[in-house]
């Protein structure tokens, strides 16, 4: 595949090679030479795939509804928002965060698919986005006669 | 990429990954079920003057499926993360952990009687009130 460009955390998903499992190395590579703290945050995701739909499934614990977004642009789905630390204890003294917090963005791009009628929802701190493919991206059957 | 550059950045993914089970007690190592521990939910924890409150990410998860457990000090948050889904999905992408995970962090001078515990929008929150004696003097926790 020849390189293209794209922005930074941006995963090609639909034109991949479908025997084959695609690269996650464009996320990987750019943050290799900082520091743990210098790398961006970025939430862990799964993509699965059916034949009707694309199911993303976010782990962004601990978010309300309205700190995230949801574009569709250009073939490009991307998941952004801000992780904010809980402010209701101001007098809380912290020993140890594992925790991460502050912006991220997730890019996918996909082919083929129904822009229109794309849903997402936010449960136990999973937003899971449903995308759905084009009548002509799902598999058709061929009867044999 | 060099050997040097490798571990440069190998090293702080050393935090996300998931426990080394010969550091857990053996019964979690061997969970009443057989199954090992195989990550461990980031937490923080922090401390008023009347109690400490441990934060665990545990996104996708059903209240019953966390076990909260405290004994002699020390605080166990386990549990099994199942997939969701449930037909014929095909994983694209698979950067979430699944299967049992475990958390163990101890105490000294905490009232267990009065341990209680919240799970709101993936996060555990567990509260840990500290005992009479205990407030308003610092306290060691180890972390496990």
């Amino acid at each position: 595949m020849l390189p293209t460009k794209r922005h930074r955390g941006e995963t090609r998903l639909a034109d991949f090679d479908p025997f084959g499992a695609f690269s996650l190395l464009d996320e990987l590579w750019p943050a290799h030479f900082e520091a743990a703290e210098e790398r961006p945050f970025m939430p862990p995701m799964d993509v699965s795939e059916s034949d009707k739909e694309y199911m993303v499934r976010l782990e962004v614990p601990g978010m309300g509804k309205d700190d995230i977004n949801i574009e569709f642009e250009n073939n490009v789905l991307t998941l952004s928002g801000e992780k904010k630390t809980s402010t209701e204890e101001k007098s809380e003294k912290l020993y140890r965060v594992e925790r991460r917090y502050g912006s991220f963005t997730r890019s996918l791009r996909f082919t083929d698919i129904d822009a229109d009628n794309i849903k997402a929802s936010y449960k136990n701190g999973v937003l899971e986005v449903t995308v759905p493919k084009t009548e002509t991206a799902k598999p058709k059957k061929i009867s044999v006669d | 990429m060099t050997l040097q550059e490798y571990k440069k950045y190998r090293k702080p993914l050393a935090d996300v990954s998931p426990f080394n089970p010969v550091s857990l007690p053996g019964r979690l190592r061997e969970a009443g079920n057989g199954s090992v521990v195989k990550w461990t939910p980031a937490v923080e924890v922090g401390e008023t003057g009347d109690a400490y409150k441990v934060r665990a990410e545990l996104p996708g998860m059903e209240k019953d499926q966390i076990d909260v457990e405290i004994t002699d000090g020390v605080l166990t948050i386990s549990g099994e993360r199942r997939r969701e889904n449930t037909g014929n999905e095909r994983r694209r992408i698979a950067e979430r952990w699944y299967g049992p995970f475990a958390k163990i962090i101890k105490f000294k001078g905490i009232d267990e009687e009065r341990v209680s515990a919240s799970y709101v929008n993936g996060v555990l929150e567990v509260l840990v009130p500290k005992t009479e004696a205990a407030r308003g003097r610092r306290i060691d926790i180890d972390f496990g």
